[in-house]
């Protein structure tokens, strides 16, 4: 009668146990199935519209235009499809799309929020300021001003 | 023991869950490069202008010893940002594009940035996206030869913000 109290205690410990394994085990594969989600998730949103790809041909493309600028050029260039994938992507078209390092001799695009694109030119001259202009007439445009010989020496 | 044996048996169970994991990534991501393509190659376009750039001021300067003291300032060119960047050039006379890039003496060199110029001549790697896209050009000034060598491995920078 006794052990037979005993052995019905140890079932139900068994039993709270492997309970708590279950759960266990089904937390575990739960986690691994989010952060597997929410890696996939951040890479396609990080994809959509083609942000990216949008930011590596505006940095490569704006790189060969600063490789052939001269001291004291004025360069428009029409930057609309970009423009509409950053607002779309609710990043400030004026302010965050497009940034210039004179340092590093690079320009930095960034069409969507966490990640920007950077690419270098080898040309040694500085931009002074740049603006996006929006409807300029027809198209949102990307002014950029390069300094004048002087500045380039400061 | 038999206990043990079972959780042995749900421990196992990870791997075809991470597997199928790994094959739902796999497909995902070869569905995104497949639909965005994959990556706009700008090197050769750079080695191109690079070349360009140094044949247009070979070409404006008629001293080259005087041009082989302040390269960088005459043509300016930023230093740094070519060697940061992953650019390599070679500019030689009196030798052709082959020759310039075998050879180590300085007596034909003008300007040399970065080193192991010969894979650009190899007619395997042309397709080979590991390695640098090249431009060679040979050039006559004052009945003199000279040649251009120049080459990019640059690649975009994805930056957190």
């Amino acid at each position: 009668m006794r052990k037979k109290g005993i052995q019905e205690i140890v079932f139900k410990m068994n039993k709270k146990a492997s309970i708590g394994e279950q759960i266990m085990d089904n937390v575990i594969y739960l986690l691994l199935a989010v952060i597997f989600l929410a890696g996939m998730y951040l890479f396609v949103s990080s994809q959509e519209n083609g942000a990216a790809a949008w930011e590596e041909f505006y940095a490569k493309e704006i790189s060969k235009v600063m490789n052939l600028a001269k001291p004291g050029d004025e360069i428009v260039l029409d930057v609309h499809k970009g423009t509409v994938i950053a607002k779309r992507n609710k990043v400030d078209m004026r302010s965050e799309t497009f940034d210039f390092n004179n340092e590093r001799k690079e320009v930095c695009v960034k069409f969507n929020r966490g990640k920007k694109s950077c690419y270098s030119y080898f040309n040694d001259v500085n931009v002074s300021s740049w603006k996006v202009e929006l409807a300029v007439p027809d198209f949102n445009a990307l002014i950029i001003k390069i300094a004048e010989e002087k500045q380039n020496a400061q | 023991m038999h206990n043990k044996k079972a959780q042995f048996g749900k421990q196992i169970m990870i791997f075809p869950f991470v597997f199928l994991l790994i094959i739902i990534a796999l497909g995902i991501s070869a569905g995104v490069v497949i639909y965005f393509g994959t990556g706009y190659d700008f090197r050769a376009l750079d080695a191109s202008l690079l070349s360009y750039k140094i044949e247009k001021c070979v070409l404006e300067n008629s001293d080259l010893n005087k041009l082989k003291d302040n390269f960088y300032e005459t043509c300016r060119l930023n230093k740094e940002s070519l060697e940061k960047n992953k650019f390599f050039f070679k500019v030689c006379r009196d030798l052709n594009a082959i020759d310039c890039a075998n050879t180590e003496d300085d007596k034909n060199i003008l300007v040399s940035l970065g080193s192991n110029f010969q894979p650009c001549f190899f007619e395997g790697v042309k397709e080979n996206k590991a390695y640098a896209k090249c431009h060679n050009l040979d050039l006559l000034k004052d009945g003199a030869q000279i040649s251009i060598i120049t080459g990019s491995n640059q690649q975009i920078r994805r930056i957190s913000t």
